[in-house]
């Protein structure tokens, strides 16, 4: 820990570590458990379904609308603390012969230069389609029940928005790492869990 | 630069990223937006992933693969998992590699109740992995398995891949499917067999298990198979059982499977808040990681289609001018060469509207072509780099499996596709015979 | 100097909405503008999720998008009445309304004022087969209670005016679905369509003609600014190459589904042919439908859903009423 010449730098880790990255994980870990839910309601819509269909001769017209829609919202909802969990599969056997800190810059360089404006641009759009859906209150068309759609949108949105955010803490993780490599985890080990 | 060059150099650009270990679905998302960039402007990019993100998002299908997960990680944790399989060793235990042997049988089983790859490789895979480490079998031996059982979503009937193929080529889903089953038994025969020779020829890859329990007197083996066996049975009757009766779609089965599982568990007193929760957060986990991949080779393959992508695969057949074994044969080909590198659904979009032309000139039966096409498509699945069966894996497999056992463990299931698809290239009728069988109402 | 467009769709290469509208009105541009302008097809699902392909123009992915206008959805139902509508223009009338009876101005005009594009009909196509049934359909009683899959405004007629359980089904499902009798009947497409996915080889019962959807046509679009950029000379042959399209595309499909049926007639379903009492139930409960919803969204201040209402069913009565003086080779079984 002694490595940082200055200890300005050293508060600014410490108080990036301990107040900045765990709110902004919580906010992930939030939108999990939201989604979490969702695959509960999943279920139930489908099970329900199937009962008032077979049973009852009486099915439903919004089972199937609901049902992917949910599905379409919960898997960018979990993406942000799927990162944070470092459960995105990666191909890392080459990778992780390099030097530490040059993995960390690898993984800094891929999340500024490239995934964040990815984020940046694909969020904007998303954000639009869910700000027009609202405003003009679009319909879900090719459906027989025709739900609006700005929330399916809407949770694609904060799905996109939420794994931005997300970005943001890892790439400041791997900053400190490029500074000082035994403060943070190496890439791709993290907080592994055995999913 | 041409459009052509640029498709090449996706590919390119995809390896660079994966293997300087940034996430698989990360990188295929980069990659499409930075040669999106080469068609259109940043915020038209930023419109045209998004329309892929929703694309994917309005998949039902796919809603499949929550309650499979669920239902994995629910018998896995509760323990029934384990039982199953333990029973299965009781029977098949002087089997060389019996766990294996097991874990095929019940990826073709599960693969019967739907069309999904990732679902049916999860729910074996969270079931099976744990006890085959607990046996100490090798580890490229449990990889393999697990990929090659997870990959019998597309060939044994449900098959999503059967679906787009069907309905691109614009022929009977039901015709192909029929076509599909004996070749796709054929070709769980061949993995079977596989398994069993090689731990005929190197026990220590699937040890037995120890004798005292094969040695359980007849009544004792009774009793440890009900308890062990008949709850599992009545999950699968349950789950395949609905799809048969025209209860439920295969979707809508999936979930059926997962209350199922809830059910069980409940009824054997496992059911615990921390089993809920643990299943929750897993399923979440691998969910996601699914999906995104899912979502990051839509993207992939719509930016490799603006670039034109088909046109390479077109100068490659159609201005050869060749005869008809020799069409099926380079057909056959570029399909499991491009399964090194593309998802399925790019190598049926690109491929079928060149190849069928051709199939239809030179009078090829289609049901046969088809049933080849999916054989070859299911070799994609494993093919690295992209693989999204070792993908799979990966999200649900313990560090110590690494990616080489995987690469290695999935070659001889490889080499048993390709003998599955020489038979039917000699013995058409495996394919054609069914499909004419069909009596229909 | 010369135009490259890329068009969005909404099928595969290989579907007839490609095979017999997009690609041929390709060919057509590029031959009258002495390949001038040069229109790039892109099938479904590239620029654009299929019922997205409006959106993909709006965002400018695509400069063309070739489709129905039902996948516009029912929020304006204007745009669930002026292709295709349950009991709507038959196959010999719908032409004749399009470019006689005021529908291309109306469309043009409304996509126009509603959307700021450039609108022009753009391919028709035949009659789809009613339904694949397990079960016979004679009278609108026998739907009653009847699991019946379909999508869209035909779901609420037959719901509301016959007491039928409309069911959603997924395309990827339905095949199963039917063959495990999951739904008693379902409407997919036309003749060639249904024949190639083979329907017929789970259902005994082929249930014609599709009253729910006799004819239909597609429209293409461009965003206004962009169309009117373009030259004056390039706008009329791309004009002129839309119509060849639609009146050439109407009669192919025709002949890919005479194909088809030829064949279905042979097999062992057993086809039933829908009487006039069926059918003029069926244009009572349809038109009921769309009066209701031109009143809602006349109430909401949209005139355009009863003009265009108003404008089909006047034709359509005009048409029955004065046709029987045309000698028809069509004759009922
Ligand atoms: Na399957
Ligand atoms: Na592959």
């Amino acid at each position: 820990m002694a490595r940082s010449p200055f200890v300005s730098v050293d508060i600014v880790k410490s108080l990036l570590l301990r107040r900045v990255l765990p709110p902004i994980d919580a906010i992930g870990y939030g939108l999990a458990i939201l989604a979490m839910g969702q695959t509960v309601l999943l279920n139930l819509v489908m099970i329900y379904e199937v009962i008032v269909r077979y049973g009852f001769d009486a099915p439903t017209l919004w089972a199937n609308d609901l049902t992917y829609m949910t599905n379409g919202t919960l898997f960018l909802l979990g993406a942000a603390w799927t990162l944070r969990m470092n459960a995105h599969v990666r191909i890392d056997f080459l990778s992780t012969l390099f030097p530490v800190r040059l993995q960390h810059f690898i993984n800094l360089a891929f999340y500024v230069c490239l995934f964040l404006p990815l984020i940046w641009y694909v969020g904007l759009s998303q954000g639009q389609k869910a700000w027009r859906a609202w405003v003009k209150g679009e319909l879900q068309n090719m459906s027989a029940w025709e739900p609006v759609v700005w929330p399916f949108y809407t949770g694609i949105t904060i799905g996109v928005v939420g794994l931005g955010i997300q970005v943001v803490a890892e790439a400041i993780r791997h900053a400190i790492g490029l500074a000082d490599p035994e403060a943070v985890p190496r890439p791709g080990s993290g907080e592994h869990v055995q999913v | 630069m041409t459009p052509e060059m640029l498709a090449i150099m996706m590919f390119v650009a995809l390896f660079v990223l994966v293997f300087l270990g940034i996430p698989i679905s990360f990188s295929l998302l980069a990659t499409s937006f930075v040669f999106g960039l080469s068609v259109f402007s940043e915020k038209v990019v930023g419109s045209q992933l998004s329309g892929m993100i929703l694309q994917t998002a309005q998949q039902f299908l796919l809603s499949a693969v929550p309650p499979f997960i669920i239902m994995g990680c629910i018998l896995e944790r509760s323990g029934i998992a384990e039982r199953l399989f333990q029973t299965m060793q009781l029977w098949m235990g002087r089997f060389p590699g019996g766990l294996a042997l097991a874990t095929i049988t019940m990826g073709a089983i599960f693969a019967a109740s739907t069309g999904i790859v990732g679902a049916v490789e999860v729910v074996i895979g969270v079931m099976a992995i744990p006890v085959m480490l607990k046996y100490r079998y090798n580890k490229d031996l449990i990889a393999g398995t697990i990929c090659a059982g997870g990959s019998l979503g597309t060939m044994i009937p449900p098959s999503l891949v059967a679906v787009i193929y069907a309905s691109v080529a614009n022929m009977s889903v039901g015709k192909l499917l029929a076509g599909m089953v004996i070749p796709g038994l054929f070709m769980v025969t061949l993995f079977l067999i596989y398994i069993v020779i090689r731990c005929v020829l190197r026990p220590q890859d699937g040890p037995p298990v120890p004798s005292d329990q094969i040695n359980a007197s007849f009544c004792e083996k009774i009793v440890i198979s009900v308890t062990g066996l008949v709850p599992a049975s009545l999950l699968i009757a349950a789950v395949l059982g609905s799809i048969l009766l025209g209860i439920a779609s295969p979707t809508e089965a999936a979930s059926v499977g997962a209350l199922g599982a809830f059910l069980l568990t409940t009824a054997y007193g496992r059911l615990s808040w921390p089993v809920v929760t643990d299943t929750l957060r897993r399923t979440i986990l691998i969910n996601c990681m699914i999906m995104l991949i899912v979502v990051g080779g839509t993207m992939f393959s719509s930016v490799f289609r603006v670039l034109g992508g088909e046109k390479l695969v077109a100068t490659m057949v159609v201005d050869l001018g060749l005869g008809k074994g020799m069409v099926i044969f380079v057909c056959m080909a570029i399909v499991f060469a491009a399964g090194f590198v593309l998802d399925w659904v790019s190598i049926v979009l690109i491929c079928l509207p060149i190849f069928l032309p051709l199939v239809a000139v030179m009078k090829i039966d289609p049901i046969w072509f088809a049933v080849m096409m999916v054989i070859m498509i299911q070799t994609s699945y494993l093919t690295p780099p992209m693989a999204p069966s070792i993908f799979y894996l990966r999200s649900i497999a313990p560090p110590e499996i690494t990616y080489k056992d995987m690469c290695v463990g999935v070659a001889p299931y490889v080499v048993c596709q390709l003998l599955t698809l020489l038979v039917v290239i000699l013995f058409p009728e495996l394919a054609t015979y069914l499909p004419k069988q069909m009596s229909g109402f | 100097q010369n135009i490259t467009l890329r068009m969005a769709t909404i099928a595969p290469k290989t579907a007839v909405y490609n095979t017999d509208i997009s690609d041929p009105f390709a060919a057509h541009v590029a031959r009258l503008t002495d390949g001038k302008v040069k229109v790039e097809v892109y099938e479904g699902g590239v620029l654009a999720p299929i019922f997205k392909i409006y959106e993909a123009v709006e965002d400018g992915r695509a400069d063309i998008a070739v489709g129905p206008p039902t996948f516009l959805g029912g929020q304006d139902p204007t745009n669930l009445i002026i292709s295709s509508f349950p009991s709507g223009l038959g196959v010999d009338s719908l032409i004749p309304w399009l470019y006689h009876g005021g529908g291309q101005e109306m469309l043009t005009q409304h996509r126009r004022e509603k959307m700021k594009m450039h609108s022009y009909i753009l391919g028709a196509g035949p009659s789809e087969i009613f339904a694949h049934s397990h079960k016979p359909i004679r009278t609108v009683e026998d739907l009653k209670g009847m699991k019946f899959r379909t999508l869209g405004n035909w779901a609420a007629i037959l719901k509301d005016g016959f007491g039928a359980s409309p069911m959603v089904v997924p395309g990827s499902e339905l095949y199963g679905m039917l063959e495990k009798k999951g739904v008693d009947a379902m409407e997919y497409s036309m003749p060639s369509e249904n024949k190639a996915l083979g329907f017929q080889e789970i259902a005994k019962y082929i249930i014609m003609p599709g009253v729910h959807a006799g004819a239909w046509s597609f429209e293409m679009v461009m965003k206004a600014e962009k169309w009117d950029a373009m030259p004056k000379d390039i706008q009329e042959k791309i004009r002129v190459a839309a119509k060849l399209t639609t009146y050439e595309s109407l009669h192919s499909i025709i002949m890919k589904d005479f194909a088809a049926l030829e064949d279905l007639q042979k097999g062992k379903n057993e086809i039933i042919i829908l009487d006039d009492t069926f059918k003029n139930k069926v244009k009572v409960a349809s038109r009921k439908w769309a009066e209701d919803a031109a009143v809602k969204a006349k109430a909401e201040g949209n005139l355009w859903p009863e003009k265009v209402a108003k404008s089909v069913f006047d034709f359509q009565d005009r048409w029955a009423k004065l046709s029987p003086y045309m000698v028809m080779d069509h004759k009922f079984q």
